[in-house]
């Protein structure tokens, strides 16, 4: 088949999967989120990209929500779609969705101005944390443990002067130690899991946590598939945070990363990905 | 090909292509592809605001 691979760079992640494409003989179309023009005319002769499906692996939501809608509209399949991006790049919609579908996850308060963020961290209690509502990386996420910092941290988020940082997404802090869970669905399977353990209650594996091997149970396999039902089908990875043997769905990641946990999930991933690929290609045809 | 920060010799794999990411082992700065012929590296992007998973 031949398949289009939308992204920025190309990592680890992006390699390992163009590599398991081309070695079972499909033609790979890369396609630079910097360079590729969209056109939007009515004399557009409609641009023949020659694929029907298309990875989507802009390291960018905006690009990636651009580029999606723009090959859903003109009839090819996106991995992930339009609506599950979006869903996961934006906080907001992916608590709403999961409190939607009763999956257990930390409570939320959003506020639109400092004095109701204070108010909504107040309602929560402290600790607590704030995060912005578009993000990744624990870029900017902070563990709120008074009054006192949550002033100072409001009044920092106001001098960025953004209207994404004007709103402030108020989590209940779950005191999960220094580390979470993340399982990674593909299509309606649960292929593995890893534990990320930090030296700090951040858990990104980007900012220094190591990946070590989970025990997956039942409950973890179950959770992780209603969360990926709920959330839309495709290439999930879903982070979740335990305290005291209950499990909460944290975040969504519809870009997965895994160059540094690929041993740990004991997984062949780009191949998993690539079986999902196929057989969404033969839905197609 | 040496590294620019360190001076340490990079050894390149053979099959790298353009906007590839590549780190020196030595002092992890990060390259990107720019061009596969002639060879051209430049830094990696920085990370916009919003990059990520």
């Amino acid at each position: 088949m031949n398949i289009g691979i939308v992204y920025t760079i190309i990592r680890k992640e992006e390699k390992l999967i163009i590599d398991a494409l081309e070695k079972k003989g499909h033609k790979v179309i890369k396609i630079d989120d910097k360079e590729q023009l969209i056109t939007l005319s009515n004399d557009d002769n409609s641009e023949e990209f020659g694929f029907k499906i298309v990875l989507m692996r802009s390291l960018s939501l905006q690009r990636s929500l651009w580029f999606a809608k723009y090959f859903e509209e003109k009839g090819i399949k996106v991995v992930n779609d339009y609506e599950t991006i979006n869903t996961c790049g934006n906080k907001y919609l992916t608590t709403l969705k999961l409190i939607n579908n009763n999956i257990p996850s930390p409570k939320v308060i959003m506020a639109f101005d400092n004095n109701s963020a204070l108010k909504a961290m107040e309602k929560i209690g402290f600790p607590c944390v704030l995060k912005p509502i578009v993000g990744s990386w624990g870029r900017l996420i902070s563990k709120v443990n008074d009054i006192d910092s949550a002033q100072a941290l409001l009044d920092h988020k106001k001098a960025i002067n953004s209207s994404t940082h004007n709103v402030s997404y108020v989590q209940e802090f779950i005191d999960k130690g220094n580390e979470d869970i993340r399982t990674m669905v593909i299509g309606n399977e649960v292929i593995g899991g890893i534990k990320r353990v930090s030296d700090n209650w951040k858990t990104n594996t980007t900012l220094g946590a190591i990946a070590v091997k989970l025990q997956m149970t039942n409950e973890l396999r179950e959770l992780s598939l209603k969360t990926a039902k709920a959330i839309g089908a495709g290439v999930l990875s879903i982070d979740i945070l335990e305290q005291d043997g209950k499990y909460f769905v944290n975040e969504v990641n519809a870009t997965t990363e895994f160059r540094n946990s690929l041993e740990v999930y004991g997984v062949d991933i780009p191949e998993k990905i690539v079986e999902y690929l196929e057989a969404l290609n033969n839905e197609e045809n | 090909m040496e590294c620019k920060t360190c001076g340490f010799e990079m050894k390149l794999p053979d099959d790298l292509e353009k906007n590839e990411i590549i780190e020196c082992v030595d002092c992890a700065h990060e390259y990107e592809v720019d061009n596969v012929d002639p060879f051209v590296l430049k830094d990696a992007p920085e990370c916009e605001e919003d990059w990520g998973e």
